[in-house]
């Protein structure tokens, strides 16, 4: 079976569980040989065994500039180039509630080294072999990063970071053919589905203001958009944010 | 509602146009100025904070001149990345942290001046635009985490080229969209809107952004 993604060679930072998972899932189901990136080397073995296409796992710390280019190496190493990179990682803290007047600067070190000093590495590691494919680079943002939060300002920060840098850097590699986009999902995750396990009523509380009613699925609403954005039917989109929430967040 | 004289602003800029501007700006408009000089810590901030007095407005004026200067992201060192993209952050969250008690409960306001390409991006500035935006989503998040302190937080942005005229040539993609107002003096326009925010009749305006850009990039 073909797909549009067929041949293509899309890396994946933060692959291991949420939202970097369905990506994974949702651009294997399109075609594409994937580089999952995993922060923990236990999530290595159970993405390889749920593959459904071809995939490798290398243990990835996105803070680590040596660990980026030993991904993007193992991507060409394995499947014979690059044609696309998925930012999803997140710091493990990203959901923690922080008042603004009392947020450390451990925690925005934190924020900043996992969410924005990592586009540096990815983007420089990654930026020869993109261009060589007329790639695309994608980075998964949030609503937060366009509305603010008040009680996670920090995430909100940085997420607001990676819109000007996808922004500049789509205006900067315009010129060598690569795409640079934004994805700002509202999804499931596994931290939510555990705060909808312990409050039952929370969903369908927080769902009535989705238009469409639910929170998306990693896999089958947020992964999709990801892969339009990796696909030569992207091709002519640059610079964009896509906001992928069900109607939540409409203001850009 | 009336403007509001006798306003103690404290504004953090480093010494050139831009915060000589704001800071005349708010003087004309009734305030008295007190300027600090980033690169801000926690501890100078405190200090600004509290040798102003009872300041109620605090004004971020400032870009690092070197961030100015195009590089493409595949030749920056990761030093040059974090001194043009995270350290106006840093200095901007630790004054915020400082200026809060002084703000609350009494009408405080908070005003940044961001370059506008943030918002529409520009090769060779790429650490800028992610700062200018990093900053700006820190405001919005203080607008609304302080809304209920009575302080508003909001944004002014600029055009790169008011701020160095010499980046017309040298990152002619940051020029690319010509002011709709054609070329009147930008830094007057946008040190006017601080100003108004700061001291002025805008107590209903919070997480705002104003373009003073003459009309050359209409976001949103």
């Amino acid at each position: 079976m073909s797909g549009p993604l067929d041949g293509k060679v899309v890396l994946v930072t933060g692959a291991g569980r949420g939202v970097g998972r369905g990506i994974v899932d949702a651009l294997a189901g399109d075609g594409a040989c994937v580089v999952a990136a995993v922060h923990r080397a236990e999530d290595a073995a159970p993405m390889l065994a749920a593959a459904t296409g071809p995939t490798i796992a290398p243990v990835c710390d996105v803070t680590l500039r040596a660990d980026v280019d030993a991904a993007v190496a193992a991507a060409v190493a394995t499947f014979g180039g690059l044609d696309a990179l998925v930012h999803n990682a997140v710091s493990n803290r990203s959901n923690e509630i922080t008042d603004l007047e009392h947020a450390s600067p451990a925690l925005f070190d934190e924020h900043t080294a996992v969410s924005v000093r990592a586009l540096l590495h990815l983007a420089q590691s990654a930026h020869p072999h993109l261009a060589a494919r007329r790639g695309a680079f994608v980075v998964l943002t949030s609503p937060a990063g366009i509305q603010g939060s008040a009680d996670r300002a920090l995430y909100a920060t940085v997420k607001g970071a990676q819109r000007g840098f996808v922004k500049a850097l789509a205006r900067e590699w315009g010129a060598d053919g690569i795409c640079v986009n934004g994805v700002a999902p509202l999804a499931v995750t596994p931290a939510l589905d555990k705060a909808f396990a312990g409050d039952p009523a929370m969903e369908a509380r927080l769902s009535r203001v989705i238009p469409l009613g639910w929170f998306g699925d990693p896999t089958r609403d947020i992964g999709p958009a990801v892969a339009f954005l990796c696909s030569d039917a992207a091709r002519y989109v640059t610079g964009q944010t896509l906001v992928v929430s069900g109607g939540r967040f409409t203001a850009l | 509602m009336t403007p509001r004289r006798g306003r103690v602003a404290v504004v953090a800029a480093r010494p050139g146009p831009l915060g000589e501007r704001v800071a005349d700006a708010l003087i004309e408009a009734g305030a008295e100025v007190h300027v600090v000089a980033p690169p801000i810590d926690t501890g100078t901030a405190r200090a600004a904070l509290a040798a102003a007095g009872h300041p109620d407005v605090v004004v971020w004026a400032d870009v690092d001149p070197d961030a100015l200067t195009p590089r493409s992201v595949v030749d920056l060192g990761e030093p040059d990345w974090a001194r043009r993209s995270e350290d106006p952050v840093r200095s901007l969250l630790w004054l915020l942290q400082a200026a809060h008690p002084h703000l609350r409960d009494r009408d405080g306001r908070v005003v940044l001046v961001c370059p506008s390409i943030g918002l529409e991006g520009a090769a060779g500035l790429v650490p800028l635009a992610t700062a200018a935006e990093a900053q700006r989503l820190l405001a919005k998040s203080a607008a609304r985490r302080w809304g209920g302190d009575s302080i508003t937080v909001n944004c002014v942005t600029v055009s790169v080229t008011a701020l160095d005229p010499a980046l017309a040539a040298a990152a002619p993609d940051a020029a690319r969209t010509a002011p709709a107002l054609g070329a009147p003096d930008a830094l007057d326009g946008a040190a006017a809107a601080v100003a108004w925010l700061a001291c002025g009749t805008a107590s209903a305006i919070t997480g705002a952004t104003i373009g003073a850009d003459g009309g050359a990039v209409m976001a949103p």
